[in-house]
């Protein structure tokens, strides 16, 4: 079986795509373009195949995967479920892992401490990385996960999150939809911090 | 757990990083523009961010009392309010849905 080349710099986002995420989600895509990686939902990738399948493909190209699970909880539209797609693609991802481990390495989210032992205790052991649900929280324990002491700081990283905040609805506007999770305002995103990224580095470079 | 090997993103690397997302370069340009102006008004309002505290020191030796959030409250510019507010826990929306094509786009999980 011949595998498909891996991207080193390439990190999958397993994370919820509702509203109450967004500022996370924006803070995901600032902190992780600054570290010099390059995030990817399942949403940014075209094509016409099963979500499922899309989701593995992307998987198996990434180097890296954050799996956020501070948001499986029980959704209110009746009835009452558990949302189950980001454990599943995290069994998917730990399948990968386990057979691959050279290819792969997984990180596991949580906005709370103890939170993932009672969830999922089979994952007891696992290191786990808490954002307390702030935005300083997911920049800061992305320079724990991926930065040594060279990486930017946070507060540079803030300082690009805010501008972009304070230029959404224009992006918004110009990309013709509200939502924040449109392959089209990802890549929008996506750009724009990679444009703070290169403006820190003339202003350093002066 | 294997971490992964962090090196700082040179410009070569962050430029090729910009061609990998293929965004056409007109709306490159556009995005360019309107971060321009978010870094420009970044960079007006943080030196009176940063002089707040001064700021309250002058006030108070003139025998004014006045808190730091009034100050800021009284330069009354939005990113401001973002950045004090970044470390406060935030899970409310960014966007309000303006009709039915928000529940078309978002799904209700990655």
């Amino acid at each position: 079986m011949s595998l498909p080349p891996v991207e080193q710099d390439a990190v999958f986002l397993n994370i919820p795509y509702d509203s109450e995420f967004e500022r996370l989600y924006l803070a995901y895509i600032v902190g992780l373009n600054h570290l010099g990686f390059v995030p990817f939902i399942a949403s940014s990738i075209p094509g016409g195949e099963r979500r499922l399948d899309r989701i593995l493909a992307l998987i198996k190209r990434c180097r890296y995967s954050i799996h956020d699970l501070s948001r499986v909880e029980l959704s209110f539209i009746p009835p009452a479920t558990p949302r189950f797609n980001m454990p599943l693609e995290l069994g998917m991802t730990i399948t990968w892992a386990k057979q691959f481990p050279a290819r792969h390495t997984f990180f596991l989210w949580e906005s709370q401490q103890r939170r993932i032992q009672k969830s999922m205790s089979d994952l007891n052991g696992t290191d786990e990385y808490i954002h307390f649900g702030t935005v300083e929280g997911v920049l800061c324990e992305l320079r724990n996960a991926f930065a040594h002491n060279t990486g930017p700081t946070v507060p540079s990283m803030l300082a690009t999150y805010a501008v972009v905040l304070d230029k959404l609805d224009r992006i918004l506007e110009d990309a013709g939809t509200r939502n924040l999770f449109a392959a089209s305002v990802f890549r929008d995103l996506s750009f724009v911090a990679l444009d703070a990224v290169r403006r820190l580095k003339r202003t350093r470079g002066r | 757990m294997q971490r992964p090997a962090h090196s700082t993103p040179t410009i070569d690397a962050t430029e090729k990083r910009i061609r990998r997302l293929r965004v056409p370069r007109t709306r490159q340009n556009q995005l360019k523009s309107i971060m321009d102006e978010g870094w420009e008004k970044l960079e007006a309002i943080c030196v009176p961010f940063e002089i707040d505290n001064a700021i309250q020191q002058h006030l108070l030796e003139l025998g004014y009392q006045v808190s730091l959030d009034q100050i800021r409250q009284e330069l009354n510019r939005p990113l401001i309010d973002i950045l004090t507010k970044l470390r406060e826990k935030s899970d409310t929306p960014l966007v309000q849905p303006t009709g039915p094509e928000r529940e078309q786009d978002v799904s209700t999980a990655g």
